[in-house]
């Protein structure tokens, strides 16, 4: 070897070494006076992104954020939160559904917000904990997903129970119930049409060949590109596929029987978190009418809670179908078990 | 009595045994004490443990996961060997170039080969679960059956042929060549088990398949700390063997380093090249050019490619050096680790001690990460990129070991003992003989760790810093969905990994070709 | 004081079960040249590994005048390195990455030779051994014959007091075999260091050693002067090795 070549290697290093670390203090260093709040969520970053750039111009208040991907389905971050529980980190945890803020409630993660923010009042009580440990806002609902060119109009299904009909066997989809927003729904049917019936219709779930893909997103894809006739989805899924100029319908299922599930995104404060004062203040903001419309009119279309928020035409009010009428806590509290129930039936 | 090497003495051998325990320290303190703390929660909750053991639920998707497993290593193992023969010892056209771009594949997680051309074909179901692992994998045991077939000597491979002809020839290489692939199919397991999104990804639409890494984060989500460390152990200790038997056999890896070399001329295939030739092509078609151009296809214009990367620009930084200063600290421990291996009459227990973060699911490791790490003396390290450092550290020291470790194996002997009776002293010996004479292998074990340590997600999701990987921003945009910004930023995360490598090869061109 | 010179007195190596030297005493003066013969297996080069201090006796001690380099009840052991001596393998043992002269540098060194004196002095090695012309290239360059020249010199390099050759000739064919060892007594000599010399070759070490030592199964059988040794053969292995039996 070259003697130049031997001080090559050791002089790179020190200088990546310098580089890096120069950059990784330079990016912790930035702070301009009001702070900073740090924000766990289960969203993915892009998604968050929109309402955390107009809280930080609002407020001057920084956001730190540690976000998730779909792949990952919350679980790094919900066990993140819990693991940290004795020494918390995070000052907001923000969930796209209620299932596991739920369950941090239960693990003691979640601290109540006395008194509630004055925004949550203009919300409709069911998107609230009673206990007032979380809150509801920019809601999604749960549609069939139907591709236009493989099912014409009069066929359209329009109730769940469509999907363990004969004549669509083999052509309807759904999450594997083990999380997200289907995991919710499946625990919200036990409630709203009784243990029975949920029975009946996970069996027909199976028994009518149900395909069963990982997460809503892939879902609504795969009815776009026609590998499935219709599924349940989430109506931001359903929207990202309809921009996309896919052949797909959203159908608000059983308007004339128990309503479409609306699932709000939540937000709860994290017991002893660093940053109480600012973990307030984004709440607030989240709960505001500004995130609302910005989330209505994010390309994922959020439902508005609140009565009077702009939204884009094709973003429904909650009044402008049936909603299901669901007790989240009480879901939330019994998910645990459904999970365990759902993971051996659909293994 | 016994033929040992003398006991340390003076300042020098003081430096080095200070090296020795600085190592062995960071190697407990990135991996082992985590996983301990990860592991704890089977004396809190013992009962749970057990009863998750005690499921036949669990075992069922443990066997699954193996039979995935098994039917993948039982393709890409006779594969990688054939492809790592023919790219070395087989006289083919284009046999370099083909052999230059095998690694390629490995710097895409299985997922984006999965989300690629498979989309496009349809594929899906158990036999596309295992293809998109053969493509995936069988680059790694290609590649260790080629560093191991640059061992044949010329003279041993010319008395082969005489006594057996060409079929002797290629038996014997496939012979020596086997430990090396079983090295690469032991790293192939490891990474396969712990992986859920690809399986979960390519039965979306037909008859479901639900594999053991699955059922490890439903038991997360559960919430049922003592059941996840329970059923943790089956993965981690079918991981441990495999690692450790990749360990002890990590002599076969290669060549006697410093050792006067003749390596065999390349066999002439006679009517069989045509053949030949067409099978590696096919294999380096399905898994470099097929990915690769469809995520290229997929992204459509450069404008997108250009967009994408100013937007990532930050996180290429952040990526970048963090990988390289993680294998370089990676590569540091990894000498004395080594040296430490070598005078260990038996290295079982201190290989099997530094595999166990590698072979316990990333998660986990993460749960045991944040318990080690989030407290008040440590602030700084947590919150920021100390830990994610740590992480990797921690998480891929065993894959720099086995390659630095093995080249300090394979060291000739005479060589260093001639340096020693010529007075060189331990640091001298170090400096002017080792590491000039390891330096192809090390820079070898850099370049894979750094690949490594730029496929971490699951790990690094659960720390703030992690937040500013590249990867974890490729898998931000994946909803489970193309689209031309994934395709993009997956071709982006290619060529950060590529870049430095190239780059690496570039300056030490000269010098890689002398040694 | 102790004359210079080494003193193995009564060491013993086992490995495992196997007893490698079993109570093997042997003295070597400076320029003195001895040969050491015996059957494969028999201990030839663990007594030189001990006298290097690559193997450390189980017992007994190795001195060299009234230095102890290893004793082993009282656990005195000298590194390798610290002993100055110089050792030819088979295999030459070269380093792949550096040039002829950059081996003489470097050994010269670590053998604590002055700046300004190294260039001179590798230039003066090289040119003992006949091999200047090849100064600036590497191990993989050179010859058989040259690559052991170029050990050779390494060897003597810094002042080497004792050199101990295993088999250094064992792969050259007859006449460079016959001149290289006439080369290397020839330096050994003029160098005044003393010479262990295992050997295959029981002509050569009649020919070029001052003592001749026999060792059969760790111990020594016989042990003298090359004509006595050659004219009163007190083994069977003496005397079928010297064509007498």
């Amino acid at each position: 070897m070259q003697a130049s070549c031997r001080y090559r290697v050791p002089a790179a290093l020190i200088v990546l070494t310098a580089v890096f670390l120069a950059h990784a203090i330079g990016c912790g260093g930035r702070d301009d006076g009001a702070g900073e709040v740090v924000l766990y969520t289960s969203l993915n970053e892009p998604a968050a992104r929109a309402v955390i750039v107009a809280f930080e111009e609002e407020t001057g208040v920084r956001v730190v954020l540690q976000a998730d991907t779909e792949r990952d389905k919350t679980v790094g971050l919900v066990r993140t939160l819990i693991e940290e529980r004795n020494r918390p980190r995070a000052d907001v945890f923000w969930n796209s559904e209620t299932a596991n803020t739920e369950r941090l409630k239960g693990e003691g993660v979640l601290e109540r917000l006395e008194p509630a923010p004055a925004n949550a009042a203009l919300i409709p009580s069911q998107f609230n904990d009673p206990d007032g440990y979380w809150f509801g806002f920019a809601a999604r609902a749960r549609v069939l997903i139907v591709n236009t060119d493989l099912v014409p109009e009069e066929d359209r299904p329009t109730s769940m129970w469509d999907l363990v009909d004969p004549r669509w066997r083999g052509k309807g989809a759904i999450v594997r119930p083990v999380t997200g927003t289907t995991l919710t729904h499946i625990a919200a049917l036990h409630h709203v049409i009784g243990d029975d019936e949920t029975e009946r219709f996970l069996a027909g779930v199976k028994e009518n060949e149900c395909h069963l893909p990982p997460g809503n997103g892939r879902l609504a894809q795969l009815v776009g590109e026609g590998r499935i006739h219709f599924g349940f989805t989430d109506t931001s899924d359903y929207r990202l596929v309809k921009n996309e100029g896919r052949p797909v319908d959203a159908i608000y299922p059983d308007q004339d029987g128990i309503g479409a599930l609306v699932i709000p995104n939540t937000v709860a404060r994290i017991r002893g978190g660093p940053n109480p004062e600012n973990a307030r203040l984004l709440i607030d903001f989240l709960l505001s009418e500004r995130a609302e419309e910005i989330l209505a009119h994010h390309q994922r279309g959020h439902i508005p809670l609140k009565p009077g928020v702009s939204r884009p035409d094709d973003v429904l009010s909650v009044d402008e179908f049936v909603a299901m009428p669901v007790d989240f806590a009480r879901i939330g509290a019994e998910v645990e078990q459904r999970m365990i129930e759902l993971d051996e039936r659909f293994q | 009595m016994k033929n040992v090497s003398a006991p340390a003495g003076g300042l020098e051998r003081a430096l080095v045994g200070v090296a020795i325990a600085a190592a062995l320290l960071g190697a407990f303190v990135a991996g082992v004490w985590p996983v301990l703390l990860a592991f704890s929660d089977l004396l809190r909750d013992p009962g749970r443990a057990i009863g998750v053991l005690l499921e036949g639920l669990l075992w069922r998707r443990f066997g699954l996961s193996i039979g995935i497993a098994g039917a993948t290593l039982a393709i890409a193992l006779p594969l990688g060997l054939l492809q790592g023969w023919l790219l070395t010892r087989a006289d083919l056209p284009l046999r370099r170039l083909m052999l230059a771009i095998t690694p390629l594949p490995l710097f895409l997680p299985p997922l984006v080969h999965a989300l690629s051309w498979f989309g496009m074909l349809r594929l899906s179901g158990l036999p596309a679960i295992v293809l998109v692992y053969v493509i995936s994998f069988t680059p790694l045991i290609t590649l260790a059956a080629a560093i191991a077939l640059r061992q044949v000597g010329r003279e041993h491979s010319e008395t082969m042929r005489l006594i057996g002809g060409r079929r002797l020839v290629f038996l014997d290489d496939l012979r020596q060549a086997l430990p090396a692939g079983l090295i690469g199919s032991a790293f192939a397991l490891v990474f396969l088990l712990s992986d859920f999104a690809v399986a979960d990804f390519l039965t979306s639409v037909g008859a479901k398949v639900t594999v053991y890494a699955d059922a490890l984060y439903t038991l997360h989500m559960v919430g049922r700390s003592g059941a996840v460390a329970g059923a943790t152990l089956p993965g981690v200790a079918l991981c441990l063997v495999a690692l450790a038997i990749a360990l002890r056999a990590r002599r076969r890896l290669g060549a006697a380093v410093g050792a006067r070399h003749q390596a065999a001329a390349p066999l002439s295939l006679g009517a069989w090249r045509a053949p030949a030739f067409l099978f590696a092509l096919t294999i380096v078609f399905a898994g470099t050019v097929l990915p690769f151009g469809a995520l290229a296809w997929k992204t459509g214009s450069f404008g997108v490619l250009h967009e994408q990367f100013v937007i990532a620009r930050p996180r290429i930084g952040f990526t970048l050096l963090a990988g390289a200063l993680a294998a370089t600290i990676m590569t540091a421990l990894s000498a004395p680790l080594a040296a430490l291996t070598l005078r260990l009459r038996r290295p079982w227990l201190l290989d099997l001690l530094i595999a166990l973060p590698l072979a316990t699911p990333a998660l986990f490791y993460g749960v045991g990460l944040i318990r080690a790490w989030n407290r008040p003396a440590f602030d700084a390290i947590y919150v920021g990129v100390g830990v994610v450092l740590i992480a990797m550290v921690g998480r891929y020291l065993p894959i720099t070991l086995l390659l630095t470790s093995g080249a300090a194996e394979r060291l000739d002997r005479g060589a260093f003992d001639a340096a020693r009776l010529a007075g060189a002293g331990p640091l001298a010996r170090l400096w002017r003989i080792a590491i000039p004479l390891t330096m192809t292998p090390v820079i070898g074990a850099w370049c894979v760790s750094f690949c490594f340590t730029l496929r971490e997600l699951d790990t690094l999701i659960m720390l703030r810093a992690g937040q500013s990987s590249l990867t974890f921003h490729l898998y931000s945009n994946i909803v489970f969905a193309r689209s031309d910004e994934t395709a993009a930023l997956a071709l982006i995360l290619s060529l950060t990994t590529a870049a430095p490598l190239i780059l690496f090869l570039l300056l030490f061109r000269r010098s890689l070709r002398s040694l | 004081m102790p004359d210079a010179g080494l003193r193995i007195e009564s060491i013993g190596v086992r490995y495992g079960a196997v007893t490698a030297l079993d109570r093997v005493s042997l003295t070597a003066a400076p320029g003195e040249h001895i040969a050491i013969i015996g059957p494969s297996g028999s201990g030839k080069s663990t007594l030189l590994r001990c006298a290097a201090g690559l193997v450390r006796p189980g017992a007994g001690a190795v001195r060299w005048g009234d230095e102890v380099w290893s004793e082993s009840g009282a656990g005195r052991f000298v590194q390798p390195e610290r002993r100055k001596i110089g050792m030819i393998t088979q295999s030459p043992a070269l380093w792949p990455h550096l040039s002829a002269r950059k081996h003489m540098l470097a050994v010269l060194r670590w053998r604590g030779v002055r700046r300004e004196a190294r260039s001179a002095e590798a230039d003066r090695l090289l040119e003992i051994v006949g091999i200047t012309a090849r100064a600036d290239h590497r191990p993989a360059q050179l010859s058989g014959g040259e690559a052991q020249r170029l050990a050779l010199a390494r060897a003597l390099a810094g002042g080497s007091r004792l050199l101990l050759l295993d088999e250094p000739l064992g792969q050259l064919d007859a006449p460079l075999r016959r001149s290289l060892a006439a080369t290397l007594r020839d330096v050994a000599k003029r160098m005044n260091a003393a010479t262990l010399h295992v050997t295959h070759d029981p002509a050569e070490a009649l020919r070029i050693a001052d003592r001749v030592v026999a060792l059969v199964d760790g111990r020594i059988v016989q042990e003298g002067a090359p004509d006595h040794f050659a004219e009163n053969p007190e083994s069977s292995f003496v005397r079928s090795a010297l064509g007498n039996g």
